[in-house]
Parts: structure tokens; sequence; C-alpha cells
């Protein structure tokens, strides 16, 4: 049950494809490099987890996946095509940390809308009620978004985002704006989904247990501009739980990815660096 | 229920007894003092001036409400589709924006006669007048309500690839709805002022024509009365405002009870 379900639905063109990507973004009169030199390579059926300090590029990085920003230069081809044609093609979902929900439509009404983009009419309201059911707040589909935590928002998030099946989900630090005890449930009930809409997922985050618990893999971004120092595979084994994080193999990739990460900004604080940039 | 009914207590009940009292008071000082008529008016002769023929005030307020609310929608619209093109692109915006402005601070009593001799003592120059004051508010609150999109909502419209017609009518339209009802609430005000200053200096029928009659007659108490009524519509009008926009903005924080 574990590694099943997965490997039917593979194909050999990788979700997202990297080659050579930097970007750089003019703030005044200089500009200033967010990532740089970046490749990587995400195939199909993947959860990769995109783990970095605030700051090296996570956002930019994935936003430019999602082909809502063109790099300055560098290769990106998303499930074999460019990235604004995958983004015609609605092959994408989208989670951000504030997933600017529309406050004026209820809790169904918004995932609806999702169907309603992207030209869905048949068994619309079918799919609405499976999706509410699945991210478990059927019962708030008449609610609106003000008057939901942020937990229950980013349900809605995550039902919209996979409304109309995509390939590739892109979720950006979607749990961030969490208390503790919601991020913790929000990571299974991600997993959980995932589990059952089967989508690519790109996961940015800064929380490096939050990215041993869901990824299979874990590439590690840091320094200005961001590069990807390192790339961790996470064979825990699925489904996942929570106590996982009590296993010894847990806390050591935990110290690896963190080994990496430090590892990153003594090396990139080192050269060019203006004194009393604390960043 | 107890906070609702202490709620109305103070919304209607202490602006009444604060309103009275400000009568009881006047109404003593013109008596006492023995104010002339013609100067100040006893709140009992504003009210006889009122009751004596309440149709010419009803049928005056009537012609001149209309003339308002006319020219607030000719403006509203006008305002919105020029809007729609302004927050659509910086250069359009740059190129409209001046004409808008000169609308705006052409002062409207050296433009009245003029619309008079074009259009008569009809409705036509009392709307046209309307609009004009009203236009700029409206104008500029809905450039700022169609450019004030949450991006997140805007990148979430984008990545699904949603026309240019969906994120227009789905995502900017409802976002500029809160700037767009807080124009209406600044405009009302000044569509009814429009219309009464349009018939005061045209002449033409209406609330400016009473006061206007009313002022070459030293008939104060009717003076007075129109005041009052004019009041009384404002207030209507502004509060029917703030009603449809409790119950269309529901969701947003203007709405939320403190």
């Amino acid at each position: 049950m574990t590694i099943a379900p997965k490997a039917q639905n593979k194909s050999a063109i990788p979700a997202v494809e990297v080659r050579g990507l930097t970007h750089r973004y003019p703030v005044g009169e200089a500009n200033v490099a967010a990532l740089c030199d970046i490749d990587l390579t995400v195939e199909d059926g993947e959860f990769v987890a995109v783990v970095g300090p605030s700051g090296c590029g996570k956002t930019t990085f994935l936003r430019i996946i999602s082909g809502l920003l063109s790099p300055t230069s560098g290769q990106v081809s998303v499930l074999g095509q460019s990235t604004d044609s995958a983004r015609r093609a609605q092959a994408l979902g989208l989670v951000t940390q504030d997933p600017g929900l529309l406050p004026w439509l209820d809790v169904a009404a918004n995932v609806r809308l999702t169907l309603d983009l992207t030209g869905v009419q048949l068994n619309a309201e079918t799919r609405v009620a499976e999706l509410l059911e699945r991210v478990d707040i059927a019962g708030f589909r008449s609610y609106f978004p003000g008057q939901l935590s942020g937990g229950m928002r980013q349900r809605v998030a995550l039902a919209r985002a996979l409304a109309h099946h995509p390939r590739l989900l892109l979720m950006d630090e979607p749990f961030g704006a969490l208390d503790e005890f919601s991020r913790e449930e929000m990571r299974l009930e991600l997993l959980r989904v995932w589990e059952q809409e089967r989508a690519t997922v790109v996961f940015v985050t800064h929380s490096i247990r939050e990215a041993v618990l869901v990824a299979d893999r874990i590439v590690v971004m840091n320094g200005q501009p961001g590069r990807v120092s390192a790339e961790v595979p996470i064979n825990l084994g699925r489904p996942r739980t929570l106590s996982m994080d009590e296993r010894p193999e847990f806390q050591s990739l935990v110290s690896q990815i963190r080994g990496h990460l430090s590892a990153g900004v003594i090396e990139a604080s080192v050269p060019p660096v203006a004194p009393g940039d604390g960043r | 229920m107890r906070r609702g009914l202490r709620g109305l207590a103070l919304t209607i009940a202490a602006p009444l007894l604060a309103a009275s009292l400000l009568l009881a008071v006047w109404e003593s000082w013109v008596r006492i003092r023995d104010v002339k008529n013609y100067l100040v008016p006893a709140p009992s002769a504003v009210l006889a001036a009122l009751v004596d023929e309440p149709s010419r005030f009803s049928a005056a307020a009537l012609i001149s409400l209309q003339a308002a609310l006319l020219g607030l929608v000719v403006a509203s619209v006008g305002a919105f589709l020029l809007a729609m093109v302004m927050a659509h692109s910086r250069i359009l915006e740059r190129v409209l924006y001046p004409p808008a402005l000169a609308v705006k601070v052409t002062p409207i009593v050296a433009v009245a006669p003029l619309f008079t001799i074009w259009f008569g003592f009809g409705i036509a120059p009392k709307i046209l007048i309307t609009a004009m004051i009203t236009f700029f508010p409206m104008l500029v609150n809905s450039v700022i309500g169609l450019r004030s999109v949450d991006p997140r909502a805007l990148d979430y419209f984008r990545s699904l690839d949603a026309s240019r017609w969906q994120e227009f009518w789905r995502l900017r339209v409802p976002s500029s709805l809160p700037y767009i009802f807080a124009g209406l609430r600044i405009s009302v005000p000044l569509a009814l002022i429009g219309a009464v200053v349009a018939e005061f200096l045209s002449g033409s029928a209406g609330m400016g024509q009473l006061i206007l009659i009313a002022n070459g007659d030293f008939d104060t108490p009717t003076l007075f009365g129109a005041v009052f009524v004019l009041a009384a519509l404002g207030i209507l009008l502004t509060a029917s405002v703030a009603f449809v926009e409790r119950k269309v903005l529901f969701w947003h924080e203007s709405s939320a009870d403190v």
C-alpha cells in the first residue's frame, strides 16, 4: 500500500526540471540576485520539500516554477513544457501561507471557483462536496473565510488548489502562520489528501522537521542569492505518522539537514558580503 | 436581545432627546427675547410652515431628490467605466486624470448658467451639475478599488490562467466594492447639494427654487423648513447607503461588530 499507488502513475517526463536558473530583481539602481545557478529535477508523483532560511529565494523559486514570474536566465520546464504553457494548461495548484481566499464567497463557493475558472462544469457540485469531505471541512461549507480559523482556511485553500486535479501542487510555507497544534494536524492532513489526490508536490518551508515529515526528498537552499546546497532523500516509508519524529533515523536526518543549512550559511557569508549586512 | 434594545435606545432615543432639548431651548429663547420672525423663527413657526402646505415641500423635495439620484447614477456609472480604463493602464490614467481633475475644480456656480443656456430649465442641467460634483470622488474610489486586489488572490487567479474577464468580474469588482461604497457615502450628500444649487442658480423647480422664492419673500420659517427637509433627506439617503453597504459588504472588516 505504501509504494504501489504512485508507481503506477509514474511518467518518464519529470514534473519539474530546472537547469542553471538564475534570477535577479531590480532594487533601486542595482540588480540583486535572488537565485543563483539552480539545478533541480522533481520526478512525476514525487513529494519534494525545499528547505531554507527566510530570504534565500524559496518563494521566488516557487513563483518561477508556477509561471507567475519569468527568470532572468536558465531553463525551467514543468511537465515537459514551458512554465507558462503548464500554467495555461491549468496543470498547477497553488497554496500560499496567506492563501488569499475570496472573503465574499463561502467555503463551498471558494472551492467551486477553481472549477469555474478552469471550465469544469460537469459534476462540479459533487466534486466540491468530495473535496470538502476530504479536507474534513464539510460541516463548514456555508461559512465565510472571515469566520474560520487559520487552520480551517488552509484546508479550504488545499481543497481549492486540488479541485481541478492539478498534476503539480506548489505550496509556499502553507502552514507557516498556524499554531503548533494546527500545523501538526495539517501536515498529516496534507499527506492523507495527497495519497488520495496524487499530484506531484513542491513544498517550500523553513521548518526542517516539517520537511522531513512530509517529503520524499529534501532540497536544501541557502545563501543570498539562494543556491541548492544539498539534496537529501527521506526513506522513512509511508504513511508517515507524528510519532516518527522520535525515531533515531528521523533525528539523524534532521541533524544532517541542519548541518547542510549551517554549512551553507558559513560558506555564503564569507565572500563579498558587506559588514553589517545582518541578513 | 438586551444589547439590541440598549443599542436601539442609544441610537434612536439619545439623539432624539438631544434634539428635543435643543428645540425647547430655541423655542423659549425666541419667545423670551421676542426675536423677530423674519430673523429667527421659533420651531413652532417652522413647523406651522411645514404643515401648512406640506405638498409644497414634498413636491419640491421629490423633484430635487430625483435630480440628485439621477445625477449620482450618471456620475457613478461614468466614473466606474472610466476607472476600468484607468485601472487597466497607468498611461491612460495619466492622460485621463487631468481632465477629470479639471471637472472637479471647476466652480459649479461658474458653469451652471451655461448649462441652463444649453439645456434649459428642465432636469437635464440639474443632473449634469449633480454628476459633475459627485463624479470625482466616485472616480478616485473606483480606481483605487479596482487596483486594491489581494496579491495572493491574484496569484491564485493567474496560476489557473483565469481570463481577464474572470479576473475583472470575479476578483476586481468585488474587491472594489468597499471603496465604491466609501465613495457613495461622500457623494450622496454632495448629490443633494448639487441638485439644490442647480435649482437655486437656474430657478427651476425643486427645493432650490423653494428656497429662492422664500428668500425673496423674507419667508424665513419656510427657509428653515426647507433646511430641515433637506437635512432629513440627506440623513435618510446616507442611512440608506449605510444599510445597503452593511448587506453587501457583510464580509468586509468595515462591517464587523466592534
